[in-house]
């Protein structure tokens, strides 16, 4: 699972999602009310926040599908970046 | 004098004579491009005609509804100019008009045809009640192999005055309603619009836009009138917008403020290459300074032009670059030919700074909304000299120069990401939705988003993610709150002053 600072940053960009309410790996970001501009935002927001940069073939809705492929993608970075 | 061009837009011409006069000039330039592919002129003129043909062939004739609700590709600008050629009516439905939407649209228009994606043909003939519906992978097939064969349809009478196309739009009422959009007016407005903005053959115009908005539909012709070539982005991810945007050559991108602020973001990650823009153009809503800024910091030597308008008349004023200085809170001056100003409630001319609502004057005025007469009849009023007067129900004033000032709205219309709604529009959704007794809407403004406000049993989330169900991405609130009681007003109206107090705080 993914670590608080990931759920922080997500959260804001996820208007249908109730405040109690748990983010699981599996939710559609989009069903959660992730809309365009959101998505946008919230790759610039992730970038800042975990010093990485997504690259251009990441770039795909795909990768804003759910929670879980988008933590495993900062991830997948993360760990490029400790290498 | 406030230096209009003295050229003139032409009122006689039809909407596919901006195709065949740019293909006769430019038949092997590029006419447009989507994500699989590009035509020339003379390809995408080719097409049309066989679109004509194949229509022809289904029984479509002078007049007669074509419903679309396709993705914009090339393939439903051949079905804008074939359709126009027909002499019979185009009705382009965004792909995210929701059934509840739908059901209304087609009952409204009155189809005698109807083209969908394969896949949703099964869908959309059950709630089409009897008219015929083509999956346009089949309709492609018939039209590629008549224009292989280069057949064109035994002719069509088709004069300016006649219906091109109907565009829906977001009412005042629940339902959305459609305004008439007859090929003179079409092309008038077309060509009064780039007397100002000047498409040039070398240009690319981007069009991150549906078809099916009259933003997205009036590149189509102005890219025609200018011989430039159009990129059709609207199925692409956001994602790449800007590597798009560099990837395509674009030197023209339309914008709304939503649009440019994501084009802001994505520049802001990925800075300093070279693109060719050279102008973006806005409308929708104001453009906030800082996002202007932005844009020009991130493409050095483009400019922002703010233009101003609504799709019963497509176009009201453009402000151009050269009087940005000196006016920078005006909305342009009115399109070349055509006259708006600002009346009392006598519908009397008021004088400059006296602010009144904003009428329109001149041959883009469309004759009226779509089987609608109450509604036509309160917007499109008798000019004094004989024509029609838009009553635009926007709010402001003009200067000494003649350039306007937009300061509101005096009804319940309001813009959010770009697109015209109403607050009574996404109420009645929410009253829609099980659970809930009563509804109000907060339009956004600065410091607070689009908000909902319920009476009812229903968790505040559920209710955005059933709203999200019936309106399209645009149209659903931010924010939700679910109260006991709605404040009234002594009138017994949503108090959305009150209401709108405790949203503040909720936008950036």
């Amino acid at each position: 699972m993914w670590d608080d600072r990931f759920e922080e940053t997500v959260r804001p960009f996820l208007p249908f999602l109730a405040p109690r309410q748990q983010l699981t790996p599996e939710d559609g970001l989009k069903d959660l009310g992730l809309d365009s501009l959101g998505t946008v935002q919230l790759l610039g927001t992730l970038e800042d926040a975990y010093q990485v940069r997504f690259r251009d073939s990441a770039l795909t809705m795909d990768t804003f599908r759910t929670a879980g492929v988008l933590w495993d993608t900062v991830q997948g970075m993360l760990h490029t970046t400790a290498s | 004098m406030n230096g209009q061009p003295t050229a003139q837009a032409r009122t006689d011409a039809r909407v596919h004579d901006l195709l065949d006069e740019a293909t006769a000039e430019r038949p092997d330039a590029p006419a447009v491009t989507d994500a699989t592919g590009r035509w020339t002129y003379r390809e995408l003129a080719g097409h049309s005609h066989a679109v004509d043909a194949w229509l022809e062939g289904h029984g479509i004739g002078h007049g007669d509804r074509v419903l679309v609700q396709l993705p914009s590709t090339r393939e439903l600008v051949a079905l804008l100019y074939g359709t126009a050629r027909r002499g019979a009516v185009l009705v382009p439905v965004n792909t995210g008009m929701k059934d509840f939407h739908l059901r209304a649209v087609v009952e409204n228009s009155e189809p005698a045809l109807v083209v969908v994606p394969d896949t949703a043909v099964r869908r959309i003939t059950a709630l089409a009640d009897g008219v015929p519906v083509l999956g346009l992978g089949e309709a492609w097939q018939g039209i590629t192999s008549l224009r292989a064969r280069g057949v064109h349809s035994g002719g069509a009478e088709v004069t300016p005055g006649d219906i091109a196309v109907l565009v829906y739009t977001s009412g005042s009422t629940a339902a959305p309603k459609a305004v008439i959009c007859p090929h003179g007016a079409m092309v008038f407005a077309t060509e009064a619009i780039n007397l100002e903005l000047g498409y040039r053959p070398d240009d690319v115009v981007f069009c991150r836009f549906p078809i099916s908005w009259d933003y997205g539909l009036y590149k189509v012709l102005l890219t025609a009138a200018g011989r430039s070539e159009l990129v059709l982005a609207d199925g692409e991810s956001d994602l790449v917008l800007l590597r798009r945007i560099r990837e395509t050559g674009a030197t023209v991108v339309p914008i709304v403020p939503s649009l440019a602020t994501m084009i802001c973001a994505l520049a802001a990650r990925d800075p300093g290459r070279e693109s060719r823009v050279r102008m973006f153009t806005n409308t929708g809503a104001a453009l906030p300074k800082s996002t202007a800024d932005g844009l020009r910091a991130a493409f050095p030597g483009a400019e922002v032009v703010v233009q101003f308008g609504q799709t019963e008349c497509k176009r009201v004023s453009v402000l151009p670059p050269a009087h940005q200085d000196a006016k920078p809170d005006s909305v342009g001056r009115p399109l070349p030919g055509t006259r708006a100003f600002a009346v009392d409630e006598d519908g009397h001319p008021l004088p400059p700074h006296r602010t009144g609502e904003i009428v329109v004057e001149g041959p883009h005025v469309m004759p009226g909304y779509w089987r609608a007469p109450e509604q036509t009849a309160r917007a499109f009023r008798r000019a004094p000299d004989g024509g029609l007067r838009l009553h635009t129900g926007d709010f402001g004033h003009v200067d000494e120069d003649g350039f306007l000032y937009y300061e509101g709205r005096r009804d319940d219309m309001f813009k959010h990401k770009g697109v015209r709604m109403s607050t009574t529009e996404i109420e009645s959704a929410a009253m829609d939705v099980p659970g809930v007794r009563a509804a109000a809407v907060v339009p956004p403004a600065e410091g607070r988003a689009l908000a909902v406000f319920a009476e009812g049993d229903i968790d505040p989330h559920t209710l955005l993610k059933e709203l999200s169900l019936r309106l399209e991405p645009a149209k659903v609130p931010a924010v939700s709150r679910v109260v006991d009681e709605l404040p009234l007003t002594p009138h017994g109206k949503h108090d959305r002053k009150r209401l709108a107090r405790l949203l503040e705080g909720t936008a950036p």
